[in-house]
């Protein structure tokens, strides 16, 4: 299946495409930027999502899945996904995640404040028994294990952000399809939608042959000083 | 430097206010600086109240007074500049003396760094610092930030802007190069973040020690006062968590200061709202002793009202315990001014109806008539007179706990009504022929011999024994004489006062008197007796001169007449089942004088002291 990550369900995009990844944060960050700030206390992923939300009653895209950040210690999980759920949301997935924390003393921080990716899939288990699909967004083949022995059966593989070098990106995507294709060889078979991250341009192709359903970014044209729509309480 | 806001008094102590304009350079002329990184109104007022030269609004301070640790100030979960310009606005700007500085955030590309330090300037603040801030970032992220452009350099931009602005600028920073940056922007204030604080509930683990922290800071301020002799340095965070580490730090690092976050409000309030929290914990389970204290000493009645320690009277207090949460019907019975009333009062209360008020009735203070409607209601027009409808005291006691005092004074015919709402649940006012179901408990009590009323045909048998299921016998004043000393401390503290308040105790021979009294009023007369004892009392204390009709009684009695030489008489033999038993028969029988029942019992004056006091009697 083709999806897109988009900051508005109502863009062209999310009509033309079969799955919908709805990522109103990103609205005016570039791809890059998106894979660090987006974890920055730039705004409330949460809020903003059900801000942009279409207003119960009207059709939402085929199939569309809210990105939530499901680390936030003030966040009520069931009480969210009953929100989305209610606004025609069919799935969620855990972007921006802590799963994209490269390894050092600010992640070892994070996990000993239990902010990391098993907080996650934690939240995530409620989300589906709150009666949601669940995607996990995953950077690895280790955390594709951890989310499937957690129960979750689709899988967004992140490649990682490009460094701007070629060699040193060409060795990231080397990683990606190895990684892919030790998730496809795992007996639960997890479905796999791969996020064909515009900074690695086509080098991701031979990765987008291995997996069922590719994620392509769609998000509106960086602006300085653009404003988001108003956050809603989560 | 800006004033912090016009609204905002003037400082009088040599604070933050002063001291960039004060400081000459050399390091005798600078005040050690204490800022305070806080997150509310409350925690910023009594940080100024402690002292603190200048205070830093920042969403860690606001994230951890919510109870989340400070990291989660890097997250996503809000826009960090737009949290503190709205609690900062509403909570802490003009309503501190001492400067406030905005904690900012230059993550986001979208936001335009003049047009923050500008709504920053004009919202009143003093000075800006670069917080949250990507110093917390491993290189990796710190790297991408960069190639972003929105990195450390970006911070130090946002900071030489405000610079710019005039106002103060406080630099976070974790090595020495992001120290020379941030000194070559101009700024203020050197802050040397040593990572989150450790210490607390919510506390992270430090990667740096005491003394590493002191030897990077010497290490690093050397540097930056190479560059900026009279720039300030401070330190924060990571191993100091107490004032003692704060004073190694700084006294070996050579800083001229300390910002304290989670250190001056989360660990202190912790700390603090747990201790205060235990102490009122602590109230209740003194409450709780006291209470246990009072019943051993006024006995177990006296949650009910019912004082006293008797046997008699502890009997009552275990039915009352055992049958108070049952619906059972309960007969208490009892001469007048015993406490029937408060005996119903203390079954309705231990009851599962208690949220509603008990209703009470005397049945033989209203005619017939009058009482069959008080009791069923009528409805309007049901005789003459009844110009609207009323519901009955049955009614009004649905769902709650109906108490019908002198039942025994019950006519016939509404004894048989009576039996009616008991059998059937039902209620029928007068004049409707509709019939209500109720759930009402029944209390009676009576003063007769309900027995001898049905074995004349003065009170219907099938109603007694409905309402007989339970009977609790209320024991006269007689029966409990040794209680007498216990009612009496208790009237003084709960109704003499009322008419007299400077008597607070009785005299011996006068408590001797009362207790020698037979009481035929019961608990009613010794309180009347008591009152009135008050009112004729000049001093503080009630003596025979008040109680003249008291005085009499209390004469020395005939002695016994006992065979000379036989011993006294012993537990045993006099039949008494205790020894208290054996010691009151005396008492009672030599009108309370101590010396006559000791000298009867051949006991030693003083050991029947111990021993009346042992059994508290007297």
């Amino acid at each position: 299946m083709q999806g897109v990550i988009v900051d508005n369900p109502a863009s062209p995009s999310a009509a033309a495409a079969e799955f919908v990844v709805l990522a109103p944060y990103l609205a005016g960050l570039s791809p890059e930027a998106a894979d660090i700030v987006g974890m920055m206390p730039i705004g409330s992923v949460n809020e903003t999502l059900l801000a942009a939300l279409p207003v119960a009653g009207l059709a939402p895209p085929r199939k569309l899945v809210a990105a939530v950040f499901l680390c936030d210690p003030f966040l009520s999980g069931r009480r969210l996904f009953e929100r989305l759920r209610a606004r025609g949301v069919s799935g969620v997935v855990n972007l921006p995640t802590t799963s994209l924390v490269p390894p050092g003393v600010y992640r070892q921080a994070l996990t000993a404040a239990g902010i990391d990716p098993g907080a996650e899939l934690a939240a995530l288990g409620e989300a589906r028994q709150s009666g949601l699909e669940v995607m996990a967004t995953v950077a690895s083949y280790d955390q594709a294990a951890r989310a499937v022995e957690a129960g979750v059966a689709t899988l967004l593989f992140h490649p990682g952000t490009p460094t701007g070098e070629a060699a040193l990106d060409l060795r990231l995507v080397e990683g990606v399809v190895a990684s892919i294709g030790r998730i496809r060889s795992m007996p639960q078979r997890p479905r796999v939608a791969l996020y064909r991250h515009p900074g690695f341009g086509g080098r991701l192709a031979p990765a987008g042959d291995l997996v069922e359903d590719v994620l392509d970014w769609a998000v509106s044209a960086p602006r300085v000083g653009v404003e988001a729509a108003s956050p809603q309480p989560v | 430097m800006r004033s912090p806001s016009s609204s905002v008094r003037p400082s009088t102590a040599y604070g933050a206010a002063d001291w960039l304009k004060g400081n000459d350079g050399k390091s005798d002329g600078k005040p050690f600086l204490i800022g305070a990184a806080i997150g509310t109104g409350m925690i910023a007022k009594a940080a100024e109240r402690g002292g603190a030269d200048f205070l830093l609004a920042l969403n860690a301070g606001r994230v951890r007074v919510m109870g989340a640790p400070s990291i989660a100030c890097m997250l996503p979960i809000h826009n960090a500049n737009d949290m503190v310009t709205a609690f900062a606005s509403a909570e802490i700007l003009g309503k501190v003396s001492v400067p406030v500085v905005f904690g900012a955030s230059a993550f986001d590309p979208r936001a335009d760094l003049a047009e923050l330090v500008g709504r920053v300037t004009a919202d009143g603040f003093a000075g800006m610092a670069n917080f949250p801030t990507s110093i917390h970032l491993d290189p990796l992220l710190q790297a991408g930030l960069a190639r972003l452009g929105l990195g450390f350099e970006r911070e130090v931009d946002m900071l030489r802007l405000a610079k710019q602005a005039g106002l103060m600028a406080i630099g976070y920073v974790r090595t020495a190069e992001q120290a020379e940056l941030m000194a070559d922007a101009g700024v203020d204030v050197i802050c040397l973040n040593f990572g989150w604080n450790i210490g607390g509930r919510e506390s992270l683990p430090s990667t740096v020690s005491l003394d590493e922290a002191a030897a990077d800071a010497s290490e690093i301020f050397e540097r930056v006062r190479r560059r900026r002799p009279h720039i300030f340095c401070v330190v924060e965070g990571g191993p100091i968590d107490t004032p003692e580490n704060a004073a190694t730090v700084c006294q070996a690092g050579q800083a001229d200061g300390y910002i304290g976050g989670s250190t001056i409000d989360r660990l202190p309030l912790e700390a603090a709202v747990s201790d205060a929290t235990s102490e009122y914990k602590s109230v209740n389970v003194l409450s709780r002793r006291l209470e246990a204290i009072q019943d051993a000493v006024l006995g177990q009645g006296r949650r009910y009202g019912l004082i006293g320690r008797s046997p008699p009277l502890r009997e009552v207090v275990q039915l009352i315990d055992r049958v108070a949460a049952t619906d059972m019907t309960i007969l208490v019975q009892g001469p007048n001014g015993v406490g029937k009333e408060l005996v119903a009062q203390a079954l309705h209360a231990g009851s599962r109806r208690a949220g509603r008020a008990m209703v009470a009735v005397n049945c033989a203070a209203l005619p017939r008539d009058l009482l069959e409607s008080e009791l069923f209601g009528y409805e309007k027009g049901a005789f003459t007179g009844a110009a609207r409808t009323r519901i009955g005291r049955f009614e009004e006691a649905d769902g709650s706990t109906l108490f019908l005092d002198e039942i025994g004074d019950l006519e016939p015919q509404l004894q048989a009504k009576l039996l009616r709402v008991l059998e059937a649940g039902m209620v029928d006012r007068l004049g409707s022929n509709q019939s209500r179901r109720i759930n009402v408990r029944i209390i009676c009590a009576t003063n007769r011999d309900l027995t001898q009323m049905v074995a004349k045909g003065a009170f219907r048998e099938d109603l007694y024994y409905r309402l007989n299921k339970m009977e609790i016998r209320v024991p006269s004043l007689a029966e409990r004489i040794e209680d007498i000393p216990l009612l009496v401390e208790h009237f003084l503290q709960s109704t003499v006062p009322a008419v007299n308040e400077n008597v607070h105790s009785v005299d011996g021979p006068a408590l001797r008197a009362l207790m020698a009294h037979a009481w035929p009023g019961n608990i009613r007369e010794l309180k009347n007796v008591l009152e009135r004892a008050a009112i004729l009392c000049d001093g503080n204390r009630i003596g025979l001169a008040q109680l003249p009709r008291f005085a009499e009684t209390s004469r020395p009695a005939e002695p016994r007449e006992q065979v000379a030489g036989a011993p006294p008489p012993s537990p045993a033999d006099s039949g008494a089942q205790t020894e208290r038993e054996w010691i009151l028969d005396a008492l009672r029988r030599h009108r309370f004088r101590r010396g006559a029942a000791a000298e009867e019992l051949g006991l030693a004056r003083k050991t029947l002291y111990n021993k009346m006091r042992l059994y508290g009697l007297g």
